[in-house]
């Protein structure tokens, strides 16, 4: 499936017919409904692997580059999709909670500095259970503060029980938003280089509106740069399908992040376009090279929106 | 698979694809993209498409909240269609009841500028974007206070124009929001207001 030339990939109708003989192979092993609860977030898991793909860098032996110390980002804003039947794996609390955790905790100067401007009724990471879905995702920090559930907002911890008690019975996957602060400090920052301008505070919000399908996607990270840090936002409004939009918003920050790494002392406004320009070349070929084999599969991924959700593969034959 | 793929795209005249009588099967997806990054006092917008960025505060001389917006690339747009006309491989924008579009193969498209597949790329819809470097001290010194930048797809520009959009967002800030959640409060506005798209908005408060 995963070809490099466009034209070499199957289509999306046969791709259909692969997919519904491997969920019928399945069918046989376990019963329907123990495959089913396996399947949800499994899928959720396999749409949110498409979006990122693992870029290599461009190989430059003549320059030392260390990619570690340079261009790392840090997404400001994520979603993650929980199984519903299990636990998140995540302690949640608002600030000021009194929980009883043990004594030493480890985390308190995290906490205490995520939460150190906060609202009544904002909810943050705590701890994360070890073993517990969050923590295998292995995506959170202490101190993310929880942005909103599927495609509601909410007011204090016992809010957001009750929207996660009242989704749809049916729904084995839970879809759940969190922000994280910028690490620079701005204030300190602010001090020192009274000329520069500082960042706020920043957020996103995404909504499908009457539309059947949400076509849009955004990126909100934070980069390491030599120079600093660097605060990357940006809205795509996709048509068509999200194909498009979720690649570019995969893609963008992780071609960023080499770009970074590489042209060191380039300017950023040269970095950025000639990252964009790469993301559309890599978008158009329709692939990304990663040792000659295809990572992104954009033929997939359209095949999958052109169905609707990727539940409901079963239902057409 | 026909039908299926049909249903999922509305028809709607303010979407960038729009399905013409027959309808395809060749529909590649696409996307605009208005992107921004700031470092220190450097910030760099890149825009292609007929999202957004915006920079907005409280008016020095009290007459626009509008501090910097990037241009649209829409067929309507004179720029856009010198370009356009200026290729002969080009797809030309037309018109009718005052809506402007290019057609291409079997769809319309209501955006002059955007990242495309292969074939709708060489008809002109490029993704070729604005670039704007902007020293944001200048901007922030031209703002008495409240400095907001916001992007944000059509589905908010639909219903609201810009002045509304900056009004709105610096009031926002000033009741105690924070970016998040000025960013969310302009998407539901957008949805009271009617729109029929997607909205997708971000809000960097700058100081």
């Amino acid at each position: 499936m995963l070809q490099e030339k466009p034209t070499r990939r199957i289509s999306a109708s046969e791709a259909l017919k692969v997919a519904t003989e491997v969920l019928a192979q399945d069918e046989m092993e376990v019963s329907k409904s123990t495959r089913k609860e396996k399947d949800g977030p499994y899928f959720h898991f396999v749409m949110e692997e498409m979006d990122i793909c693992n870029l290599p860098l461009d190989a430059n032996p003549d320059e030392s580059v260390n990619q570690i110390d340079s261009g790392i980002y840090r997404q400001l804003h994520f979603v993650a999709s929980f199984d519903r039947r299990a636990s998140l794996g995540l302690i949640l609390a608002e600030p000021g909670a009194e929980l009883d955790l043990d004594d030493e905790y480890e985390y308190d100067e995290l906490w205490l500095e995520a939460t150190k401007i906060s609202k009544p009724g904002d909810l943050f990471i705590r701890d994360i259970v070890k073993g517990g879905q969050a923590d295998i995702m292995g995506i959170f920090e202490i101190g993310d503060r929880v942005a909103g559930i599927d495609q509601f907002e909410f007011r204090g911890f016992d809010q957001f029980v009750d929207i996660l008690g009242s989704m749809p019975e049916k729904a084995s996957s839970v879809v759940v938003h969190f922000d994280r602060k910028l690490r620079s400090s701005n204030a300190v920052n602010k001090k020192e280089k009274p000329s520069t301008v500082s960042i706020a505070s920043h957020g996103a919000w995404s909504m499908k509106g009457l539309r059947k399908a949400q076509e849009d996607s955004f990126v909100l990270h934070e980069f390491d740069t030599t120079s600093g840090k660097v605060l990357l936002s940006g809205v795509f409004d996709g048509h068509g399908g999200d194909a498009a939009s979720k690649s570019v918003a995969g893609l963008l920050p992780q071609m960023l992040s080499s770009e970074i790494a590489v042209y060191k002392y380039d300017t950023l406004t040269a970095m950025l376009e000639n990252t964009w320009n790469k993301v559309c070349e890599s978008y158009r070929e329709g692939c990304v090279m990663l040792d000659s084999s295809c990572v992104a599969d954009y033929g997939k991924c359209v095949y999958f929106n052109l169905i609707g959700s990727p539940m409901h593969v079963e239902h057409y034959h | 698979m026909l039908n299926i793929i049909i249903n999922q795209l509305d028809e709607d005249a303010t979407e960038g694809a729009l399905f013409a009588s027959t309808g395809g099967e060749d529909l590649f997806a696409g996307t605009t993209a208005t992107i921004a990054a700031i470092s220190d006092s450097e910030l760099t917008i890149l825009n292609c498409g007929d999202s957004r960025t915006l920079i907005v505060g409280d008016p020095v001389d009290e007459k626009t909240w509008v501090q910097f917006v990037t241009r649209d690339h829409k067929p309507s747009d004179t720029l856009e269609q010198e370009r356009l006309l200026a290729n002969p491989d080009y797809s030309d924008p037309q018109c009718s009841m005052g809506k402007y579009w290019i057609k291409i193969g079997d769809y319309r498209y209501t955006l002059s500028r955007s990242l495309e597949g292969s074939f709708v790329t060489s008809k002109g819809i490029v993704s070729t974007p604005d670039v704007y470097k902007i020293d944001l001290k200048d901007v922030v010194k031209n703002t008495k206070s409240n400095c907001i930048l916001i992007q944000a797809s059509d589905g908010l520009f639909d219903v609201l124009d810009n002045e509304e959009v900056a009004k709105d967002a610096v009031n926002f800030r000033k009741a105690g929001l924070d970016a998040k959640e000025c960013a969310s409060q302009l998407a539901r506005l957008a949805l009271k207001k009617g729109t029929s798209d997607n909205v997708s908005v971000i809000a960097v408060y700058l100081d």
